[in-house]
């Protein structure tokens, strides 16, 4: 299952008072995991229209620091954040490194609903 | 009879033309940003996973982050909004570099490395016109919050 990884990225994105902030979470289902083998992004999409999405916000690639194991609570999370109004939802990034391939396996966390910040 | 048939065949002419004109108007016609703009070139279009993104006058495909199933699909120019309120398009190539996208590094020792030099703080690219070159503004990415072993 993903190389011993899952992972999980909710809620998309939370808005308060003209703030958005996209968190991606990432966590080891089956196995520990060493420094620097998970990483995730955080992005902020604003939504204009029907078909219409910008980028607002994105984050540095944030790799882990320590070793983390299957367990309650256990996982790592990458921020961003967005000052300003109006529909925005977030496609959050988790990578997982693959030994086999020597580089990092790609998951896109499934977007969330549109979220208004007033 | 003869005239009923002339005047058929007339209609199918027109027809024809009107369709040919309508399609060699689409095929040449500038987007709605370059007649603002006041260019005329043509809106190009190439398709990429499945997905169509315009292209400008370098090939490069320009428009929004798209998801088709459960991947990104992403343009050469991405649209996004710069510090200055202005909409444009990062360089998809350059936001990878300056975010530290894991596809630069062999191992996790050196994603690490890199995080530790560069990790730490907001990095700035540019913001484009849809040509890729014409600067419009800047787009910050800044790191996550520091978070403690959970």
């Amino acid at each position: 299952m993903n190389n011993g990884i899952t992972y999980t990225h909710a809620p998309a994105i939370n808005t308060s008072a003209g703030f958005a902030t996209a968190t991606t979470f990432v966590a080891p289902v089956y196995v520990c995991v060493t420094a620097g083998s998970l990483a995730a992004q955080g992005r902020v999409i604003q939504q204009y229209g029907q078909s219409a999405a910008v980028l607002v916000s994105e984050s540095v690639t944030k790799y882990s620091t320590w070793t983390i194991c299957p367990g309650s609570g256990s996982y790592m999370s990458a921020q961003a954040s967005y000052a300003g109004t109006g529909d925005f939802y977030s496609y959050g990034r988790s990578y997982v490194y693959n030994t086999a391939i020597g580089g990092y396996n790609y998951y896109m966390t499934i977007p969330g609903y549109v979220q208004h910040a007033w | 009879m003869n005239k009923q048939i002339k005047r058929r065949t007339a209609l199918i002419g027109v027809g024809i033309v009107i369709l040919a004109g309508v399609g060699l108007g689409s095929a040449v016609a500038p987007s709605s940003a370059n007649q603002q703009q006041g260019k005329s070139a043509p809106t190009k279009v190439a398709e990429r996973k499945g997905v169509e993104f315009k292209t400008n006058q370098k090939g490069q495909t320009y428009g929004s982050i798209t998801v088709v199933g459960q991947q990104e699909v992403e343009p050469d120019l991405i649209s996004a909004l710069a510090t200055n309120g202005k909409l444009g398009y990062v360089n998809n190539t350059e936001l990878k570099a300056a975010s530290g996208h894991p596809s630069q590094f062999k191992s996790p020792a050196d994603a690490i490395k890199w995080q530790n030099a560069n990790g730490k703080r907001a990095v700035s690219i540019p913001v484009y016109e849809e040509d890729g070159v014409t600067k419009v503004g800047q787009f910050v990415l800044k790191p996550s919050p520091d978070e403690e072993p959970k």
